[in-house]
Order: structure tokens, then sequence, then C-alpha cells
């Protein structure tokens, strides 16, 4: 029984933080689209197409494959991460890394190294604390103030920087996640937990965002 | 006997084609259409509903993609050097677009070498956390071929206009290209970068006879599901002070004691 219960114990500390499983639709059909063709937008006259067309070579050799986030820093918070690609965990919310040392960059949705959803806002996630490690960087993004300087770091070694806009601590319940992953706003977003924890559950009861923008407003 | 690794995978996403899935792959109340020029040695002009569209098109350059208003669009494909659209190489076609679809458009030879085109719809339903999609079309004056990947034949006996598709672990394969049957590549081997919620497009094209068969590549965005929540904490230490004591009794004392109340609440709850 007490193997069992040890058991559960630990399962439960990694799903601390887990909210109540949200019936909210994944998102909107309504919500904006990832701009496919931000530098396009042919005018449609008379469904008589003008405008410029991009035109590229389809080998396969010239297949570009956009770089990802391999790192994070915002100098000013001293948050100096790594960054790996997360999907979805079993309830449909966000993968995230077991270290608070580490940060999630959500792959499916917008990628600060440009590629097919070039446009739709990126998310950067990170446990605010684990067992291991206690505090984590993030814990220190409530802290975070306008025009704090963001540097994304890529695969490829070039970096991307934006500055934040707003702080954000709200309820759990209430953060619309169809607008955080969703909108063609080319925000970079930094999600953790905040607020009071609830030792019942073990789940803290807010979200804390980030909302940062390109520098050089790509 | 060989092996197909993605028949399972292929019959599941023919099963779910067609779904609508909430997702950001084609603008609301649009249609998606790339063109992809799989003619040889033949620059062309591409009219649509007779403007000039596509001024000289080279064979394995791929246009696009177009945000277009749903619709019936009229495709006609004439020399380089041609005035106007009264004497078209191909077409014209009609190209039905419906809402909120992707198409490739593809000008390429049929089997036996004579120009054709086809209007193909790219399966953008949800790709699963982690996968993507591989689609493999015959566009080429060729027999029908097995197509591999990694070393094992993924598909068998694809042959002109047809194509096949898979759901696969977000990976690069190494994919080639033989006749049915045989081993030797006649295509690749090339990598093929399969990224989550994509669906990686590969076509073979070109002419067997005339020696000049290549593979041309092309991604399109897919549906994927949007997490619903983030939960991004697991002990309480960061909490604001009403939240905290437990917390902090579990900072002063370590990761042991932590387990051990983690223990006796769980054993309390029950």
């Amino acid at each position: 029984m007490r193997t069992l219960a040890v058991v559960l114990a630990a399962t439960l500390a990694l799903s601390a933080c887990a909210a109540a499983p949200s019936s909210a639709p994944p998102s909107p059909a309504g919500a904006p689209d990832a701009p496919l063709l931000a530098e396009v937008q042919a005018p449609v006259n008379a469904r008589v197409v003008t405008g410029e067309i991009p035109v590229a070579s389809a080998a396969a050799e010239d297949l570009a494959v956009a770089p990802t986030p391999s790192g994070l820093r915002v100098p000013r918070l001293e948050i100096d991460m790594a960054v790996l690609g997360v999907g979805l965990d079993a309830d449909g919310g966000m993968e995230l890394r077991e270290s608070a040392a580490e940060a999630g960059w959500f792959r499916a949705g917008g990628n600060p190294g440009g590629g097919l959803r070039e446009g739709q806002n990126a998310v950067i996630a990170a446990h605010v604390d684990d067992g291991v490690i206690g505090r984590g960087p993030f814990a220190s993004l409530r802290e975070a103030r306008p025009g704090d300087r963001v540097e994304v770091e890529l695969t490829d070694g070039s970096v991307v920087v934006y500055q934040v806009d707003r702080v954000q601590q709200t309820s759990k319940r209430e953060v619309d996640f169809s607008v955080v992953f969703g909108a063609a706003e080319g925000a970079l977003v930094l999600v953790t937990c905040g607020g009071r924890w609830d030792a019942d559950v073990r789940h803290y009861e807010d979200n804390v965002l980030v909302w940062a923008f390109p520098e050089d407003g790509r | 006997m060989r092996t197909s690794i993605f028949a399972g995978a292929a019959a599941g996403t023919l099963l779910a084609a067609g779904v609508a899935a909430p997702a950001f792959a084609v603008e609301d109340g649009m249609a998606e259409l790339s063109v992809l020029h799989g003619v040889p040695d033949l620059t062309v002009d591409v009219y649509v509903d007779g403007a000039l569209t596509l001024d000289d098109f080279a064979p394995g350059d791929l246009a696009g993609p177009l945000e277009l208003a749903p619709g019936t669009y009229s495709v006609a494909i004439t020399a380089s050097d041609a005035a106007d659209d009264s004497s078209p190489v191909l077409g014209p076609i009609d190209l039905p677009l419906e809402e909120g679809m992707s198409y490739t458009a593809v000008a390429h030879l049929d089997a036996d070498g004579n120009p054709t085109a086809n209007l193909f719809t790219n399966d953008i339903s949800e790709t699963a956390s982690g996968e993507g999609r591989l689609t493999v079309r015959h566009v080429a004056a060729a027999p029908a071929v097995d197509v591999w990947a990694n070393g094992e034949v993924a598909f068998e006996n694809l042959a002109n206009p047809d194509e096949v598709m898979a759901d696969l672990p977000a990976a690069t394969y190494e994919a080639a290209v033989s006749l049915t049957g045989e081993t030797d590549p006649v295509l690749g081997p090339t990598d093929v970068p399969v990224t989550e919620a994509t669906n990686t497009i590969v076509y073979a094209w070109g002419s067997a006879a005339d020696g000049n068969l290549a593979v041309a590549v092309q991604t399109v965005a897919t549906h994927a599901a949007m997490p619903t929540s983030v939960s991004a904490g697991t002990q309480g230490l960061a909490a604001d002070s009403s939240g905290a004591p437990l917390a902090l009794i579990v900072v002063g004392a370590g990761m042991v004691v932590a387990a051990g109340l983690a223990t006796r609440a769980v054993l309390v709850r029950r």
C-alpha cells in the first residue's frame, strides 16, 4: 500500500500544476490564420489573379527547412535557458520539459525562425519550479517590464530579438489559449505558472504570460 | 516478402482525410493553390481566367501558394512567347477550388510522355502531435514505381498520376524510387524532412526515356490541435504568499521529506 502511494505521489508531483481538463475547443474556427501569404496578398479582382506570385525551385535539394529555437535569453532577468521542441501532453495541454531549467517551444505553432507558420504566435513555456532545482528561471518572468530585451537563439546559430510589450497574470480558467497559440500577431509568448498555490490539487491558480514582439518589426 | 513500414499508417490517414479540423492551415473563407511545372524542357506562360498570371514559368518551379476566393478558375498554359491564351499547349482546364482546401495544380507528362495537367488536393487534415505527413505523387513519364524510405519499401506500385500518403513521426527520411519490384533506384536516395504539422509532398517528374527524371518537393501546413492549457509548475515554490506554507516547508526539508509529505497527503486523501 505504501509503495503504491509513493508512486501515486510521484505522479501527482509531475502533473502538479495541471489545470482541470478544459472542455474548451482547441481553437475557434474564426481565429485568424497564419499568414501563409504574408508577403504576397495578391489582390483578387473579379477572381483574376494579379500581383506578385512567389515562384521558387521545387528541387528536393533546394527545400529549406526553417531553423527552430534552441535557446532563450532575457538578460535583465538573468534568464539563459536551453529550448527544445515540445508537442501536446496526454490531456491536450502543452507538453513541458520536466526540468524547470529547460524551456519548451510548441512545434505546431509559430516559429521565430520562420517557415510555413511565420507570423503565427510562437510560444515558449517552462515550469516555474520543479522538485530538483526548486525555483526555475521562469520564476522571474513576472518581473519582466515593457522594453526588456528577449533573445531567441535558433538552431542555425542566428538570434531573433524581441521586446517585451506586456506581462499578464491571469487565472488559468480565463486564459484564451486559442489566441495565445493561434493568433497571427507575430508575438513571442513566454508562459509559466504563478499566483496562489493550491496545495489540495497541487497546482498554481494562474498563468503568467509575457508578450513580446520582434524588435525589427519582422 | 518485402514489407511496407507505412502501410498501416497510410490506411489510417486515408480514413481521416477530409475531416474538418481546427487550425490555421488555410485562411478563413479562402482556398489555397500552388502550381508546379513538371513538363521538362518547356518554359511556359500560365493564364488564369484569361489573364497572364505566371510569365516564363520554368520546369521544376513551384508558384504560390496563392490564397484565392473559392470558385472555379480556368487555367491555360501557353508557349512562353504567346501573345495571349488563344493557342494553349495545355488546357484550358477548370480548377474547382473549395473553401478551406489546399490544392496543387501540376502540369506534367503522362505515363506515355504527353503533356497533361492534374489538380491534386493536398491533405491538410489534422496531424497528431509529433507527426508530419508524407505524400508521394507520380507525375513522370515512367512505369509504376516503388517508393523506398530508409531502405525499405514504403509504398508499392505507384503509377502516374496517382499519389500515396502516410503520417509519420517527424524526422528526416532517406527516400528513393525504383521501378516496381526492382531494387536499383531510378531516383534518389534523397533526404526528405518530414516536420510536425506539415504535409511534405514529393513529386517524381520528368521522363525515364529522356533520362531527366527528377524529384520536386513542396510543403504545406496542416491543421494541428493547439494546447488548451499550460500547467507550468510542480512545487508551489513560486507562489504568492497566501498559498505557500506547504511549499515553504518543502523548501526547508528537501526532496526526501517532500516525497514523504506528498505520500501522506495521498494517504489522507484516499
